[in-house]
């Protein structure tokens, strides 16, 4: 396929994933031309049409840094220093950012996190959608207003927010309109970073469930990040948890849920406050997380681990199949020893 | 706990924003009036935690921003130990935010870009005239509380080299070190993990029992609500339609919105799918306020009564021993006057 068949063609439907992410190593360069931040360290995993992968972890550990490496969307300081983004079978770190620009809307579109960033403060959102539309002519001219308005529809929104200002929505409203604009050139893979942390709950089961049924309709592929562990594990089919740069764990969303193999991810599930019967005491992780840039030879969770030994310090666990299944990923020594 | 003593009074207010109708329209007087806020009445005592849950755009965010005076309130008072600061002159009132601080909704917009974390703390400091050592100190205890260690690590980073859980705890950082008495924390826990989430919650907890600080806490998360409040609040469309105990308002809520909202928390687990509450019907305009009461277009139980009068806000039996105030007609059968329905 060639360049200009990436960005034009939806190729046919296929067993292939339209989203194959292998060993993606993503750094940022600090002040200290010595040292680098290690923010994404060899991360893999697929999407296929129509599924989505959530991508959960700790704050800071490195997850939007996967969402705009795939995206080629990082800032100057960031660059991806090894691995593979296939997308639609092409391996997108060998793109031109500005090659990649043209099929963002159509081909991929990203929600990011602080959507409010999305939007241009002095053109309003039926400008800046229209831009999008008509970027790839998806729609004909005289049609873009009516689209405009029922994809406002689509994220509960009036369809007067189309003449709007940005600065005289609430967050939540910017929020849905940046679905809105995501969504608006119909795209094969969707990356949706926090898409939902300024939703109500009846608004973000609405606009999730839209997602959910477009996704259906259209078959793309999506990866969603939060840290909203009941609204992601109803998102995914695969859910995977990274620490510190490392994807830990990749499993079904059941499995993760009811059989983890790492101790970071019981420890973060084991962290939920169910509101209906809240604990006298939310448990958290004691300690805090490596510095990323000068972080540990072996696991990086072992400082923190209950059940760390010597041999975690001292070399990195594989990321291998656990339970037998390939389907089950994660990397830890003591994987048997871990429940919830 | 000692005495109660009340901290914050709020009374009618009201912050409404003009809706451009382009420079014609205005001409001819045609702007219309944006109702985000539209007479809430609050009070908060010393040491007490309330959160404000509520549809996304109901004016959650405005009622924050208008009680610290950020925005002009369009009406109403508000009482601060006991002093009405609507009509504070500008200097008493910047005196005054040492007092009352905010964590905004989005990190991503509310920290100065060009400023290194070190700079962002301290500055609230230095502006109520601390001296540069005594504030760093204190920098490196409130990054410090709010897990973002070592804080070496962190002080001279910007904001674009921080993630979005990193940078919203910076601003809430910034907004303990002048030590305040009130906060209003703006989803201050929408981009943590559950891990970080819980030991930001116990800090508040802390500053409470410890400081007598008291919180208003704006989230979408009902859990945090439960969790970390003594009351929660419920605001539909520039109101606050309800308010009582945070247990009891998550086990029973009586305003036919609350229930709407508590019925649709996703469970905690991989299984059920999505299952938000109806609520049917055209998504409210706070230009076009419904008559009567603004929730009866939607409302599953409303009456003809609900579309003409407005309800008052009052008090309402529940199973708890709380008080709780509800406004809706409907809620307390006792007090439907009109041909009540043989059941
Ligand atoms: N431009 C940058 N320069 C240096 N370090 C950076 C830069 N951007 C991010 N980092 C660091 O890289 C790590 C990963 O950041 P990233 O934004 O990917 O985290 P995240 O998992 O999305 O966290 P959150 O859940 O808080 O949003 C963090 O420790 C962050 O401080
Ligand atoms: N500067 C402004 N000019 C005009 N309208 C505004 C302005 N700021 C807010 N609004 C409107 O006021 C209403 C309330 O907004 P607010 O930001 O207070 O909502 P919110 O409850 O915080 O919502 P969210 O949960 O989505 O953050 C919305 O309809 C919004 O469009
Ligand atoms: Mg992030
Ligand atoms: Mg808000």
């Amino acid at each position: 396929m060639t360049e200009s068949e990436l960005m034009n063609q939806r190729s046919a439907p296929s067993d292939e994933p339209i989203l194959s992410v292998e060993g993606l190593t993503t750094h940022y360069e600090t002040d200290d031309v010595d040292s680098v931040v290690q923010a994404a360290e060899n991360v893999s995993f697929t999407v296929s049409r129509g599924q989505t992968i959530g991508l959960v972890g700790e704050s800071g550990c490195g997850k939007s840094t996967v969402g705009l490496s795939l995206l080629r969307a990082l800032p100057p300081q960031g660059s991806i220093v090894d691995g593979s983004v296939y997308f639609d079978g092409q391996d997108l770190t060998t793109f031109k950012k500005k090659e990649i620009k043209k099929i963002q809307w159509n081909r991929i579109s990203m929600i990011y996190q602080g959507a409010q960033n999305a939007f241009n403060p002095v053109k309003t959102i039926d400008t800046q959608i229209r831009e999008a539309l008509a970027k790839h002519d998806v729609v004909p001219k005289n049609q873009r207003r009516e689209r405009i308005e029922e994809l406002l529809q689509k994220v509960d929104l009036d369809p007067g927010v189309a003449d709007r200002y940005p600065h005289e929505l609430s967050g939540g409203m910017k929020q849905r309109a940046a679905i809105a604009m995501a969504i608006s050139c119909e795209p094969d893979l969707l990356i949706a970073d926090e898409p939902t942390t300024a939703l109500d709950v009846v608004v973000q089961a609405k606009v999730l469930r839209m997602l959910l049924d477009l996704q259906e309709e259209f078959n793309f592929g999506m990866v969603v990040i939060s840290h909203n562990l009941a609204a992601i594990m109803k998102v995914s089919d695969d859910i995977g948890v990274m620490y510190a740069g490392n994807m830990v764990e990749r499993s079904s969303a059941e499995n993760i849920f009811e059989d983890p193999q790492h101790p970071y991810t019981a420890k973060l599930f084991g962290s939920i406050i169910d509101p209906q019967r809240p604990p006298k005491q939310v448990e958290n992780i004691p300690g805090v997380p490596p510095d990323l840039r000068n972080p540990p030879d072996g696991c990086r969770f072992a400082d923190r681990c209950d059940l760390a030994t010597e041999e975690c310090s001292a070399q990195m666990p594989a990321f291998e199949p656990k339970n037998e299944s390939t389907e089950h990923l994660a990397a830890c020594f003591h994987s048997e020893e871990v429940s919830r | 706990m000692s005495e109660t003593e009340t901290l914050l009074e709020i009374k009618d207010l009201e912050k409404h924003f003009s809706q451009s109708t382009g420079w014609v329209g205005s001409l001819l007087g045609k702007d219309k009036a944006v109702r985000a806020v539209d007479g809430v009445s609050l009070s908060l005592d010393r040491g007490e935690i309330v959160s404000i849950v509520g549809e996304s755009g109901c004016g959650k965010t405005t009622l924050g921003k208008s009680l610290l005076r950020l925005i002009e309130p369009t009406a109403g008072s508000i009482e601060f130990h006991g002093t009405d600061i609507t009509e504070l002159p500008d200097d008493e009132m910047r005196d005054l935010r040492k007092e009352m601080q905010i964590v905004f909704q989005d990190p991503f917009q509310s920290l100065n870009p060009k400023k290194t974390v070190r700079q962002l703390v301290r500055q609230p400091l230095e502006i109520h005239g601390m001296s540069r050592t005594e504030a760093e100190a204190r920098v490196v205890d409130a990054l410090e509380d709010v897990g973002l260690s070592p804080v070496s690590d962190f002080l001279d980073r910007y904001p674009e080299e921080m993630s979005g859980g990193q940078l919203q705890r910076v601003s809430f950082a910034r907004s303990l070190v002048l030590e305040p008495s009130f906060v209003v924390a703006d989803e201050p826990t929408s981009m943590l993990d559950t891990s970080i989430r819980a030991r930001v919650l116990d800090l508040m907890e802390e500053l409470r029992n410890e400081r007598d600080l008291s919180f208003l806490v704006i989230t979408h998360d009902l859990s945090v609500a439960r969790y970390l409040s003594d009351r929660v609040g419920v605001m539909y469309l520039g109101r606050l339609v309800e308010i009582g105990d945070a247990d009891e308002m998550i086990m029973d809520p009586k305003h036919p919105y609350s229930k709407a909202l508590i019925e649709s928390i996703p469970s905690p687990t991989p299984y059920e799918e999505f299952d938000p509450a109806d609520i049917e019907g055209e998504v409210p305009d706070p230009i076009d306020v419904p008559s009567g009461c603004r929730f009866h277009p939607r409302c599953p139980v409303a009456t003809e009564e609900c579309k003409r009068i407005e309800p008052e806000w009052r008090m309402v039996p529940t199973e708890g021993d709380a008080s709780r105030y509800v406004e809706c007609h409907e809620v307390d059968p006792k007090h439907v006057p009109a041909d009540p329905q043989p059941q």
